[in-house]
């Protein structure tokens, strides 16, 4: 099973604009999320976002790591979930290369699988009932949500 | 948007196991509270108090169809919190591409 998430993107322009870009508030916001970042060291910020069933809407985070123009940590909790994403920004003849890695999945799945996948219930409603239920929720709005979630 | 955070009340109200046997019950039919009760020889309160949690929890949905209050199960947050790594792969995936946008914009 994957655990952690790793994201490689080369971008045509110098690694300053690039962390500009993941620096600047108002940046972020243009591209990931409404926040309050403050670059610095132990900066407390949150995301916001729009809240919805399942979800308050909020990311919590804290800046664990930064190093201008090169590297930027935080960590990113949320609904009982502790990972950490890490940006890294490396010069190169196109402009900048940008990794992504977003960690800490592996403490999620232990609590996922306690908590869920334990006693066996989890992987009998998600394997064999949960197809059902949703075949009959259907009807009632369950195929439009999903739909608003897949494409936005 | 992709969403993939779970609120921890999903974690919760998952974590009883009077309240997975009433998911479970849920999930092969909708159910009244009043059956709910029978099947689990308990009282109408405690039953009730197991369904707010999962009400709460986004988990359930209660209608009425005439004196009864009929319960029935929104797998929707189960299923994200089986998935929700793809659901980051998704929405990373979709970020990294507006920052390009956002470089694009800027320049």
């Amino acid at each position: 099973m994957k655990r952690d998430l790793r994201f490689e993107n080369i971008y045509p322009y110098p690694p300053e604009r690039v962390w500009r870009a993941l620096t600047d508030p108002a940046a972020i916001a243009d591209w990931l999320m409404p926040n309050n970042f403050e670059p610095r060291l132990g900066h407390k910020f949150q995301f916001k976002t729009q809240p919805r069933p399942g979800f308050d809407g909020i990311v919590n985070c804290e800046v664990q790591e930064i190093d201008p123009p090169r590297q930027l940590a935080y960590s990113w909790r949320g609904g009982g979930i502790d990972t950490q994403v890490r940006f890294r920004l490396e010069p190169i003849a196109e402009g900048t290369r940008l990794t992504l890695e977003h960690t800490g999945f592996e403490g999620a799945r232990a609590l996922l699988v306690s908590y869920i996948m334990g006693s066996g219930w989890g992987s009998k409603i998600l394997k064999e009932q949960l197809p059902a239920a949703i075949e009959r929720y259907e009807d009632s709005g369950y195929r439009r949500s999903l739909a608003e979630k897949t494409c936005a | 948007m992709v969403q993939p955070i779970i609120r921890s009340d999903v974690f919760r109200a998952v974590a009883d196991p009077t309240r997975r046997a009433v998911l479970d019950r849920l999930s092969q039919a909708d159910l009244p509270v009043t059956k709910l009760a029978e099947s689990f020889d308990m009282s109408l309160p405690a039953v009730s108090q197991h369904l707010k949690m999962l009400r709460m929890a986004g988990l359930v949905k209660e209608h009425r169809e005439g004196r009864q209050r009929v319960y029935r199960l929104v797998p929707g947050p189960l299923k994200e919190v089986a998935d929700w790594v793809d659901h980051y792969q998704q929405f990373w995936t979709n970020r990294l591409k507006k920052l390009g946008e956002h470089l694009e914009r800027e320049s």
